[in-house]
């Protein structure tokens, strides 16, 4: 089973070692970056479901990378992890980041894991609705497609009794058909 | 134009008119409760598209309505408008109610209009 992967965001290196700590149970394959750049960089480069962010960074802060995330990387699920909670970061990380969860440190080893485990999942239904909604589009494009090559081809006609009435087609007619069909259509 | 029902909660009825007021030329039909509980009936009568929740309130605060309405009633996107911002109100409003803005009074007009439009755009992803 290929491994979720999550990035953890902080400029203090004992807070990622510890945090790798409350996930050393869990199956992930976990990324880490010293600030916002180095994130951004790593979230190009790896299949990152959830980001779990610090507020307080040099350079850029956490509300402010999690923006970025959200404009750059839509799908990633971000949390945001502060120890030093003001209410205009909370503001931003919502309104600016579109943040899943917010929590501040000291942090409880299980709720955090519960969130990032929720995270997780809320990726993975997203993801799958992402496809299925691809192949609804798809469906619908061919069968538009379809119906401008064979007119009449998409519609089921019924007669008075609500019986399916189909059409008269030869046998050579249907091969033609079929062929072009295999040719065009995916 | 498909017009979306706004439900605003709010004990304080001047700042439910004031909201009103930002509204007046968007397609909305727009619902007003002094209380969670009230807040919770209009559910039951209309779909509410976006509901727009103050945190300070007599009995059940904000926050802890906002994650009702998760509860209950997921697809409606939800809004925190405070006048008291404490970051466990907050935290709460994130965590459980997963709101999609928070903002503090006094507000900004545009702010919140345009947060509202963009509340009725996510409302029509999610319901894809």
């Amino acid at each position: 089973m290929a491994q979720d992967t999550i990035l953890i965001v902080d400029d203090e290196p004992y807070v990622i070692a510890s945090l790798k700590r409350v996930f050393t149970d869990e199956p992930y394959e976990i990324c880490s970056a010293a600030g916002a750049l180095e994130g951004i960089e790593i979230l190009k480069n790896n299949p990152v479901k959830v980001v779990l962010s610090d507020e307080k960074m040099p350079d850029i802060t956490g509300s402010e990378f999690l923006a970025m995330v959200r404009e750059q990387f839509p799908d990633v699920i971000r949390i945001m992890l502060t120890g030093n909670a003001s209410i205009d970061a909370a503001m931003k990380a919502i309104n600016k980041g579109e943040i899943y969860r917010f929590f501040t440190k000291p942090w409880d080893d299980r709720e955090l894991k519960f969130a990032v485990s929720a995270a997780v999942d809320k990726y993975n239904i997203e993801e799958e609705n992402r496809r299925l909604l691809e192949i609804v589009k798809r469906q619908a494009l061919n069968m538009k497609l379809l119906e401008r090559q064979f007119p009449g081809i998409t519609k089921l006609e019924r007669d008075e009794k609500d019986r399916i009435l189909l059409p008269d087609v030869s046998e050579q007619e249907m091969t033609r058909i079929m062929a072009k069909f295999d040719k065009e259509f995916i | 134009m498909e017009r979306y029902n706004i439900l605003m909660v709010d004990d304080e009825p001047n700042v439910i008119s004031s909201l009103k007021r930002i509204f007046m030329d968007e397609p909305y039909d727009i619902y007003e409760a002094n209380s969670a509980s009230e807040g919770l009936e209009m559910f039951k009568n209309h779909p509410i598209h976006v509901v727009i929740s103050d945190e300070r309130m007599p009995e059940v605060s904000g926050s802890e309505f906002l994650a009702m309405v998760r509860d209950k009633y997921p697809r409606t996107i939800r809004i925190l408008l405070t006048g008291y911002a404490s970051i466990e109100a907050a935290m709460k409003a994130i965590n459980k109610g997963e709101i999609f803005r928070f903002f503090t009074k006094p507000w900004d007009e545009t702010e919140i209009r345009e947060a509202v439009r963009a509340a009725i755009v996510r409302y029509n992803i999610d319901s894809n």
